[in-house]
């Protein structure tokens, strides 16, 4: 198929599954509510809870609940990889669209991503429960509010598709010169007496400082969280949403990689190593792993926390200077499906990433796309992990300045990772992952989204 | 003010070479030997109980490196303290060159400038020097014959990186329109990174010597010791190797640099005031001034709102030191017999005195004073200059200075070989700001800036020609 022909047939699968604005949005007067569910304990079954010291050691679901008379809307967001398996988020959202009598589309519900939460025991009826009574909560709870938007920029972020000089082809390693929006997006819901209610914020980079750690974390996007929440005496909730990361790692692993180093008995020099060729035997269980050392394990936890406290400040900065709030608004919802070409990998034995893949045919891909109005602000949402360079993209094409990128939102497509075009030419492993054939996803997601947009505006 | 800049200030700035070298650089033939030390200087480490040091940068170091070419050497020394006086610096500096047997200038002594070096619950007032001259030399001169002891073959590597802590502070008030001390995100700002590493040959570090501009000004007033983020920065550096070298914090041109967020320190203060902390930033100044001219009486701080501060300049610390690893771990390391070569000088200026008062937002009134000198100089080891000046220079001039620099590795240390008797040193553009430091400036505009730049390019120039 010819890229002409699948942007082509992209746009007619997208048409014919549109879940358009209802009608003209009205104005009204926005009340707010806001909650926080604890879901720490899903990562113990047993119920032997370590003794916690950083605040991104606990996790949470955290519920915005808006209304403004006519419409309502749900921010929705959690401390885990995924609201994953997909059925999780069509379940929750459809409870709280019914007991809201709103449309699903009136919901946005992410995952900040964190690579260090309970993976192996996601529960998946204790994440309906914990979601569903999250929104539950915030809505019992709604007290007049304004609302605002502002931007900053934290440089935490970095791309990470490098072509290694070291093995003459393309690995995850940091690369300062890739495509890197250091953006950080904050919408903030304010009391009547300019006391934060709740905040939602928007940043890309891959929460995975705690993978293969072997604790549970919420990483730097839990800390931010909690340090904002606790810098407002925890009389307000923040949620973090991931932008468009498919691409960005943190600057600074090399804590994170001590600890996978000290696990599997690698010597560590206090330098930056190679990540990848630490991770590898780990991930792929081809040494036994030990004890983690207590001190390059205290040491990660405390980057976390240094990432959030920076982060958090930048928000909280943001926060502080945010004007033009608004009490009267408009809030709206759309969603639509965007269908690419798929394609299946035939080689995967071959090797994760600087390997020459190869492909047939597969099942088409389903991106659920959709963008949430609150009067000019969007909160474009994508149920994948997008390359850094379509966010950027959105945002330039779309009508609104006030516009975020929430990714890993609203369940789980059977894309993998969502790359630019260009980036189909290297070899790391989410290109060569990707269920998506290139020449559909960039323009369609940018295409779509735009369009939903002005459709709203207009 | 006078906002005129008269011609002749122009080409007034007199250089007169000071403090001898002139000397050939010198370079023996079996490489570099270097050799750190770090020694304890926490005020009244005594009274201090354990429980109320849960953070590395509430103990104090002074940090000493000396790097010998087999004919000659050099010292780096820096110190966790607000500043260090004119005269401490002629001690220490005099008594380390007699030991060593080298020129004074071969030797920079700096302090990171952290605002909390005062013992705890102190309120000191602004300028006041928490130590004496022996303290210090005493400390310096023990720090460098220890490390004297421990040389060992090392390779020098230079690197930069970045890092966007800090944030230029000469802001126009948005509510009062007038010129005072907060965020100005569009001002000038390098967010360079420099670092200097010496490793052994088999590539473990020995020491680094870190370059990089942000006011520590975290806890000033907050009532208890650090040595804010630089001292952070230096300790997990230190730590990341396993203590087994030393990382010396030196401040680069940061008198209009101030740490991007400064939140949890004006809650610190907010806290000893009894001002009620909202969660967001607050107006600093606001906050600030009754404190800092005693207008209210400091209480303790709140515990919590000190564990947020001071958790904070750990995360300062934290990712300014991460940056500083990077940069060293890409550092290609040279075995080459660096020469050393030192210089200094001192760049004459107009200077003026200030008739009116008023901290800041106001034009202020001045006469003619008595011409003011910068101690400038230059330490150069291979390829590799450290240019210093005794004063807190404006970003615009650390800027222009490396712009002008013959050797692209070149970093300006501030607050480098005593204090000076300028206050700040602003750009000839940043004198049109009525800030406090421009208004406390003892500088005629139209001589530091271009001097200072022409000065040290000169000094290497020197080097170079031998």
């Amino acid at each position: 198929m010819t890229k002409t022909t699948m942007k082509a047939f992209a746009w007619l699968t997208t048409a014919a599954m549109s879940i358009a604005f209802a009608g003209i949005a009205q104005a009204g007067p926005l009340k707010v509510g806001a909650a926080r569910i604890d879901i720490t304990s899903m990562g113990y079954p047993d119920g032997n809870m370590p003794e916690r010291k950083y605040g991104h050691e606990w996790l949470y679901v955290r519920a915005i609940v808006l209304d403004n008379g006519e419409s309502k809307a749900v921010l929705i967001g959690a401390d885990l990889g995924g609201i994953r398996p997909d059925s999780v988020y069509q379940e929750s959202s459809a409870a709280i669209a019914r007991e809201l009598n709103i449309p699903v589309a009136n919901i946005v519900m992410s995952g900040t991503h964190t690579h260090s939460d309970p993976r192996e025991n996601r529960d998946e009826a204790q994440m309906y429960a914990a979601i569903v009574e999250a929104a539950r909560a915030a809505s019992a709870n709604m007290q007049a509010a304004r609302v605002g938007f502002g931007e900053g920029k934290v440089y935490l972020n970095v791309n990470r598709d490098l072509y290694s000089e070291e093995t003459g082809d393309w690995t995850q390693a940091p690369n300062p010169d890739g495509p890197s929006d250091k953006t950080l997006a904050v919408l903030a819901f304010y009391d009547m007496q300019g006391r934060p209610i709740a905040g939602y914020m928007n940043y890309a980079m891959h929460p995975v400082n705690g993978y293969l750690s072997g604790f549970i974390s919420g990483d730097f996007a839990g800390a931010a969280s909690r340090h904002i929440e606790d810098a407002f005496g925890n009389g307000m909730v923040m949620a973090f949403t991931q932008g468009a990361s498919g691409d960005q790692n943190p600057l600074y692993l090399r804590s994170s990689t001590n600890v996978m180093a000290a696990a599997i008995g690698v010597p560590i020099t206090g330098f930056d190593m190679t990540r990848e060729a630490i991770e590898t035997p780990l991930r792929e269980g081809l040494v036994p792993r030990g004890e983690n050392d207590a001190t390059m394990h205290e040491a990660l936890k405390r980057s976390m926390d240094a990432q959030g406290q920076i982060l958090g400040e930048e928000a909280i900065r943001v926060m502080t200077q945010m004007d033009h709030l608004a009490g009267d608004v408009t809030i709206a919802g759309q969603a639509t499906t965007l269908t690419c070409p798929g394609r299946d990998r035939t080689n995967s034995d071959a090797g994760r990433a600087g390997t020459q893949a190869v492909y047939q045919d597969g099942p088409d891909v389903n991106l659920r796309l959709g963008v949430l109005a609150i009067n000019e602000i969007a909160i474009a949402s994508v149920n994948a992990e997008i390359y850094n360079l379509i966010a950027q993209q959105l945002k330039a094409a779309s009508p609104l300045s006030n516009t975020m990128l929430v990714t890993v939102a609203n369940g789980r497509a059977n894309s993998g990772y969502v790359p630019t075009d260009d980036a189909y030419a290297r070899r790391t492993f989410q290109v060569l992952g990707s269920r998506l054939k290139p020449g559909c996803a960039q323009s369609g997601i940018v295409n779509t989204v735009t369009d939903m947009i002005y459709d709203y505006v207009d | 003010m006078n906002s005129q800049r008269p011609a002749f200030l122009l080409t007034a700035f007199l250089l007169a070479a000071i403090t001898a070298p002139g000397a050939l650089a010198q370079s023996g033939q079996d490489g570099l030997r270097v050799a750190a030390t770090r020694v304890d200087i926490t005020h009244g480490t005594e009274d201090v109980r354990p429980s109320a040091v849960e953070y590395e940068h509430e103990r104090l170091y002074l940090r000493a490196i000396v790097i010998d070419n087999g004919a000659s050497r050099a010292v780096l020394i820096g110190a966790d303290l607000g500043g260090i006086a004119d005269e401490v610096w002629d001690d220490a500096s005099k008594r380390i060159a007699a030991k060593l047997n080298i020129p004074v200038a071969n030797i920079i002594i700096s302090s990171t400038h952290t605002h909390s070096d005062t013992p705890a619950s102190e309120t000191p007032g602004p300028g006041v020097a928490r130590f004496g001259t022996d303290f210090v030399a005493d400390v310096a001169l023990q720090a460098v014959t220890d490390a004297m002891q421990r040389l060992e073959p090392a390779l020098m590597g230079y690197s930069t990186g970045e890092a966007y802590l800090n944030v230029n502070r000469d802001a126009v008030n948005p509510d009062t329109h007038l010129w005072t001390q907060a965020t100005n995100l569009d001002g000038s700002s390098d967010k360079t990174v420099a670092v200097v590493s010496f490793v052994r040959p088999d590539g473990t570090p020995v020491a680094a010597y870190v370059n990089y501009a942000m006011h520590p000004v975290s806890g000033y007033l907050a009532g208890f010791q650090s040595g804010d983020f630089a001292g952070a920065t230096s300790r997990y550096v230190e730590q990341a190797f396993g203590d087994r070298m030393v990382t010396v914090f030196s401040q680069g041109a940061s008198g209009d640099q101030n740490p991007r967020w400064l939140r949890t320190g004006t809650n610190a203060m907010a806290s000893r005031s009894g001002a009620a902390i909202t969660g967001y930033e607050m107006v600093r100044e606001d906050i600030e001034a009754p404190l800092r001219s005693r207008a209210v009486a400091a209480k303790d701080i709140d515990p919590e709102i000190k564990r947020q501060l001071a958790g904070y300049m750990q995360a300062q610390g934290i990712i300014l030191g991460e940056e500083v690893i990077r940069v060293m771990s890409d550092t290609e390391h040279s075995a080459v017999a660096a020469e050393i070569w030192g210089k200094q000088t001192m760049l004459t200026c107009p200077g003026r005195r200030r008739l009116d008062s008023g901290r800041e937002g106001m034009a202020g009134e001045y006469e003619d004073g008595d011409d003011v000198g910068i101690r400038l100089g230059v330490l150069a080891i291979g390829d590799i200059a450290f240019g210093t000046a005794a004063g807190e220079i404006y970003s615009k001039i650390g800027l222009r200075v490396k712009q002008e620099s013959p050797l692209s590795k070149t970093l300006l240390v501030t607050l480098a070989n005593g204090r000076g008797t300028t206050g700040y040193v602003p750009d000839d553009e940043s004198f049109g700001h009525r800030t406090f430091q421009v208004l406390g400036t003892r500088l005629k505009p139209g001589c530091a800036e271009s001097g200072i730049a022409s000065a040290i390019a000169s000094l290497l120039g020197e080097y170079l020609a031998q």
